[in-house]
């Protein structure tokens, strides 16, 4: 009967902060082993990088982790195999010029972060930049355009709170807070900023820096079924409230992830298979908010492969190479309101120097 | 308690954990929501507006009015399914936004004398041909833009449009959202550019070699009250793309604007007199394409025909 009270509690509290989910188009946090697992990390992220991820992942890490520098590229395909587009509208903004780029989803993010994490505590700087032109509808031009700088720390505290008999597993909570600047702005222009044909208008008229604070708790239970099996799984609730930016700025809206995971060890690979359920109550395609991920880990190089969205494929390869990590992955994106509609392929590298004490 | 028990709580603890994710996940799909017959649900509605927009993009157009028609014509019509069923519409008339305002500002001849006809079969050509709907699209996009109407505004009195159906509309300006008045002078213009093109028939030089049709009230039931409907609701609306357009776009709107004011109200005028009727300027109802009877004493037809001499006299000859 106890045991029957405290789920429903923890239902409760589950169904509650799923009330206060909302749209999760531009998540900051650029994971590239993220998007190469087809965002399925929930339940399995227990690194230093947990502290952007789900910060129950830090009461994992207790020896020092340093990340000094860790570098991340995404773009989009037509981005990174004819950028010569983008590069026109933006040497020559014109009619001519924004005709050609309607239908072309040009995308591109650059990060730059550097994470301490020890005895459960984490602290990061992050330094990132993203822009964005989706012109669709030849008729009326709409669809996203601009470009946003984001830069802040993000402080964050994962301790156990629970351990299951025997050290069979563990339950960690996790709580972040963030103090970010964000100049600039991703936006649907309206008719009549398109009609303006000025670009200050059509990108949006956001001037200077704003700030903005946020929250970011965790859960992740793990649960050890033998020598070699460990059953895994985790919640996140990003941005609780939602992380606005006094300038206007767009700001970072909540979500609400859940996920699960079964890791695999043997003497020289391990294998984490990981399903992550997201933006759990929105009324988008079911479809979207499912996301499945293998990850297979030698020694030097590991694989990653996923479904992004229930079928849309993602993989990488991450070489480990003493202090140096090298990543590079694809993940298919939708950006329609179901899958299939207006799907892009994305690139993504990383290059990170990280000392483990 | 023995570890034994110990060690089933754990799993136990454990399995209710999973059993909440489960439960989530269950929830999750329960929430999905579901579409009946004559209503649809937001994300279906979601998927057809984005539909309707990746279909422009590829100029798709039998793909994009068949995305969003069944919406329309639903009772879970609204603003976006409007304007959305507007742009649908347009797709077939061949009007895009940057091409249309690369056209306007390359034009050489004078908006101020009568060259907006030249301009027009220049940018919507049509013809007669079964296949070409041009003119027949931008009519139902015209009914598309006129629903888009503020709220609170209450469908009473005349210059109300389409009453028995899901998207009744205005023929006031005023009436009608920013949105509607912005994009209505384009869909205004391909109507008339279609009926042009079609009657008028133009040469290479884009100069008329066939007078318009409608110069004789009995004629102007259809397609000559659809342009002089057309004329009308695109005066009215050029103030309002006037004040989002850019300087050099925005002269050429003045321009045209001062033609039609002085020439379109005389027409109107003289068009009633020739039939022995008085009235001063274009009838508020000829707004409405459908008002014209077609009879030497219906005050519209008769206003309808003095427009399409106006348009005789001033679009250039070959």
């Amino acid at each position: 009967m106890k045991n029957f009270i405290r789920i429903i509690f923890i239902l409760g509290i589950v169904l509650a902060l799923q009330v206060l989910a909302a749209d999760y188009d531009h998540p900051l946090y650029l994971s590239v082993r993220s998007l190469a697992l087809g965002n399925a990390v929930i339940s399995s992220v227990d690194d230093e990088q947990s502290l952007f991820l789900n910060p129950a992942g830090l009461a994992q890490v207790r020896s020092p982790k340093l990340s000094l520098l860790n570098l991340s590229l995404e773009g989009s395909h037509q981005l990174v195999f004819n950028s010569s587009d983008a590069v026109s509208v933006n040497k020559d903004f014109g009619i001519e010029t924004l005709n050609q780029i309607i239908g072309k989803n040009e995308f591109a993010k650059v990060q730059l972060n550097t994470t301490l994490a020890v005895l459960g505590f984490g602290i990061g700087l992050i330094a990132d930049g993203e822009a964005a032109s989706r012109l669709l509808n030849r008729v009326s031009p709409t669809g996203e355009l601009g470009a946003v700088g984001t830069y802040g720390v993000q402080v964050g505290y994962g301790l156990t709170v629970a351990q299951f008999r025997k050290g069979r597993g563990k339950v960690n909570f996790g709580i972040a807070g963030k103090y970010l600047y964000r100049v600039g702005k991703i936006d649907v222009p309206s008719l009549s900023s398109v009609l303006s044909l000025d670009k200050d208008t059509l990108l949006g008229d956001i001037k200077g820096v704003g700030y903005g604070l946020g929250l970011d708790s965790g859960l992740q239970v793990s649960y050890k079924l033998n020598n070699k099996f460990e059953l895994l799984s985790g919640a996140v609730m990003s941005n609780i409230g939602s992380t606005t930016f006094s300038n206007g700025s767009p700001s970072l809206a909540p979500y609400l992830a859940t996920g699960l995971g079964l890791r695999a060890k043997s003497r020289e690979l391990t294998a984490t298979l990981t399903y992550d359920l997201q933006r759990i109550t929105e009324s988008i395609d079911w479809r979207k908010k499912n996301h499945f991920g293998l990850e297979l880990s030698l020694p030097i190089i590991s694989f990653y492969g996923g479904l992004n969205g229930f079928w849309l494929p993602s993989y990488g390869v991450a070489l480990n190479l003493a202090l140096i990590r090298l990543m590079v992955a694809s993940m298919a994106h939708e950006l329609g309101t179901t899958i299939g509609q207006n799907t892009e392929r994305r690139y993504a590298a990383q290059a990170q120097i990280k000392f483990e004490f | 308690m023995s570890p034994r028990n110990g060690e089933t709580r754990s799993k136990t603890y454990f399995l209710n954990y999973v059993l909440i994710v489960l439960l989530s996940v269950f929830v999750s799909a329960c929430s999905a929501p579901s579409s009946n017959g004559s209503s649809f649900n937001e994300l279906k509605i979601q998927e057809s507006l984005d539909q309707v927009n990746v279909s422009l993009s590829r100029q798709d157009c039998g793909m994009a009015v068949a995305s969003i028609t069944p919406i329309f014509q639903s009772s879970s019509t609204r603003e976006d399914v409007r304007l959305a069923t507007a742009h649908a519409y347009a797709c077939y008339t061949k009007f895009e936004l940057f091409t249309f305002i690369s056209s306007l500002t390359r034009f050489s001849g004078n908006f101020a004398s009568g060259a907006l006809w030249e301009f027009l079969v220049r940018v919507f050509p049509s013809t007669l041909s079964p296949g070409d709907i041009a003119f027949e699209s931008a009519q139902s996009s015209i009914g598309a833009i006129l629903s888009l109407v503020n709220s609170g505004v209450p469908q009473v009195g005349e210059g109300w449009v389409n009453l028995n159906t899901p998207n009744p509309g205005s023929l006031v300006l005023a009436q009608r959202k920013n949105s509607a008045n912005t994009f209505l002078p384009f869909m205004a213009m391909a109507s008339m550019g279609a009926l042009l093109s079609r009657y008028g028939v133009p040469d290479s030089a884009f100069h008329q070699t066939q007078s318009l049709p409608w110069t004789n009230p009995t004629q102007t039931q259809g397609n000559g009250c659809a342009f002089a409907s057309s004329s009308l609701l695109f005066l009215d609306s050029l103030t309002h793309l006037l004040v989002s357009s850019s300087a050099s776009v925005g002269a050429a709107y003045t321009k045209i604007q001062s033609y039609l004011q002085t020439g379109l109200d005389a027409a109107c005028t003289a068009g009633c007199l020739s039939c022995g009727l008085s009235c001063t300027g274009c009838p508020f109802l000829l707004r409405d394409q459908s008002k014209c009877i077609g009879t030497n004493t219906d005050v519209y037809s008769c206003a309808a025909a003095g427009i399409s001499n106006l348009v005789n006299v001033d679009w250039q000859g070959p």
